[in-house]
């Protein structure tokens, strides 16, 4: 915020797309990551406060969706919401940082401790980009895989992130952090669908022990077609272990790092199909 | 500079500010003491206000954001002469030691008690996980928000 000459609140997302075209803008939602920012490249700040319309979250049957600008505290209350979303949400920060981090925020961010993404993944969630030219929908997978800074180039914004929660009705979330409101040591969040008791389809996404939380294909191999149960989460585990460099992080060495992904993953996939 | 307005306390206050001015530095240049610069990053909680009557860490607001909305802070709960239940509790319960945390405690105690008001411990903690007290390790705390809870509800039905 050092150089920042202007402060804009605008009334529309229109106003607000066209004022992120500007290259030395800046979208401000909850204002968590922008208000420390040092970056000398910024001039104008874009306050997306008055975007209302964006502050909603709509559920139609399995159909869900979830407006940029809604935050943590809205994700816990709602009460017609995936468990697992809400245990999520409760996972972010502490209560006056999940008053003000928003949807839109946690995935703008792209930082490795940004929780929320990881459960996005393994619900194949989508997330709505709105540009002058109309809106693009893009899987959360490919917003991130870059990184997204990179998917919000040429001043796009991130308006609603949907998803569905009939194809993967099995889906389970764990964050592990030294403390409840510490940065996670290591997220992990699966979502499965199985019939006739056999795994048909498997998302397996990490975060915090990777530098941008991501899907672990060889995780999800691992699965695919075998019986949920202890063997096979066990099995696919070790494939984690196998698939993943862990981050450097000065708060604990590289075997704990290894030890955690085995053991959360398969507590993740136990905690997706239930206790037995 | 940004021309910004806001209600702080009941008080409406309009000046000119940096874009880059958080909310916290601007409370403290406006008199409002009691909101604390610990961290100055998010972590500590000693500088939370209600915004609009939502419990926020006003280090990680900027002063341009909060215009046209309304700041409340520990000021605005009770006095000497006539103090707010939370504040009679946190004094009886021996919740205070240095007190440094505990005029943006007691504004997040507040936020618990509109939202849950016969809270239970766990709610509590959780409400409160924001703010950090390196005097008392938080138990008399928790007890002091349930008995202002129970204080308030008595008070509601007389």
């Amino acid at each position: 915020m050092i150089n920042v000459e202007k402060f804009v609140r605008p009334a529309s997302v229109e106003a607000a797309v066209a004022l992120l075209q500007a290259p030395d803008s800046v979208a401000l939602a909850g204002g968590t990551g922008v208000s420390l920012s040092k970056d000398p490249s910024v001039r104008t700040v874009v306050d997306l406060s008055d975007l209302h319309d964006l502050k909603r979250i709509e559920v139609q049957g399995d159909r869900v969706r979830l407006g940029a600008l809604v935050t943590m505290t809205q994700l816990r209350r709602s009460g017609e919401l995936p468990a697992v979303l809400v245990e999520a949400a409760r996972s972010v920060g502490s209560t006056p940082l999940r008053n003000v981090v928003t949807v839109g925020g946690e995935l703008a961010r792209g930082v490795y401790w940004n929780d929320l993404p990881v459960l996005l993944l393994a619900l194949d969630a989508v997330v709505e980009l709105t540009t002058p030219a109309g809106v693009e929908r893009v899987p959360v997978a490919a917003f991130l895989a870059d990184h997204p800074k990179r998917a919000l180039a040429g001043g796009k914004l991130i308006t609603a992130v949907e998803f569905s929660t009939a194809g993967l009705p099995k889906a389970g979330y764990i964050k592990y952090a030294r403390t409840l409101v510490d940065y996670a040591l290591c997220d992990v969040a699966c979502g499965l669908r199985v019939e006739d008791g056999v795994i048909r389809e498997a998302r397996v996404a990490l975060g915090a022990i990777v530098p941008l939380a991501r899907r672990v294909p060889e995780v999800e191999q691992a699965l695919l077609g075998a019986a949920p149960g202890a063997e096979t989460f066990a099995r696919a585990a070790k494939a984690a272990v196998e698939a993943v460099e862990p981050r450097p992080d000065f708060r604990v060495s590289r075997e704990y790092q290894r030890q955690l992904v085995e053991a959360l993953v398969r507590r993740a996939l136990e905690a997706a199909v239930g206790p037995a | 500079m940004i021309p910004i307005q806001m209600e702080i306390n009941g008080q409406t206050i309009e000046m000119e500010v940096a874009p880059d001015l958080s909310l916290l530095d601007l409370l403290r240049a406006v008199g409002v003491a009691s909101v604390k610069k610990g961290c100055g990053e998010g972590d500590c909680g000693a500088c939370g206000v209600l915004l609009d009557g939502v419990y926020v860490k006003s280090c990680l607001i900027l002063a341009a954001q909060a215009s046209g909305r309304c700041v409340e802070t520990v000021e605005s709960l009770g006095n000497v002469e006539h103090p707010h239940p939370l504040q009679t509790a946190f004094v009886d319960a021996g919740a205070v030691q240095c007190g440094f945390c505990i005029p943006s405690m007691l504004l997040a105690a507040k936020s618990v008690i509109e939202e849950y008001p016969e809270p239970t411990g766990d709610q509590i903690r959780e409400g409160l996980d924001g703010n950090l007290c390196r005097c008392t390790g938080y138990v008399k705390q928790i007890e002091a928000v349930q008995t202002a809870a129970r204080v308030m509800k008595e008070e509601d039905h007389e």
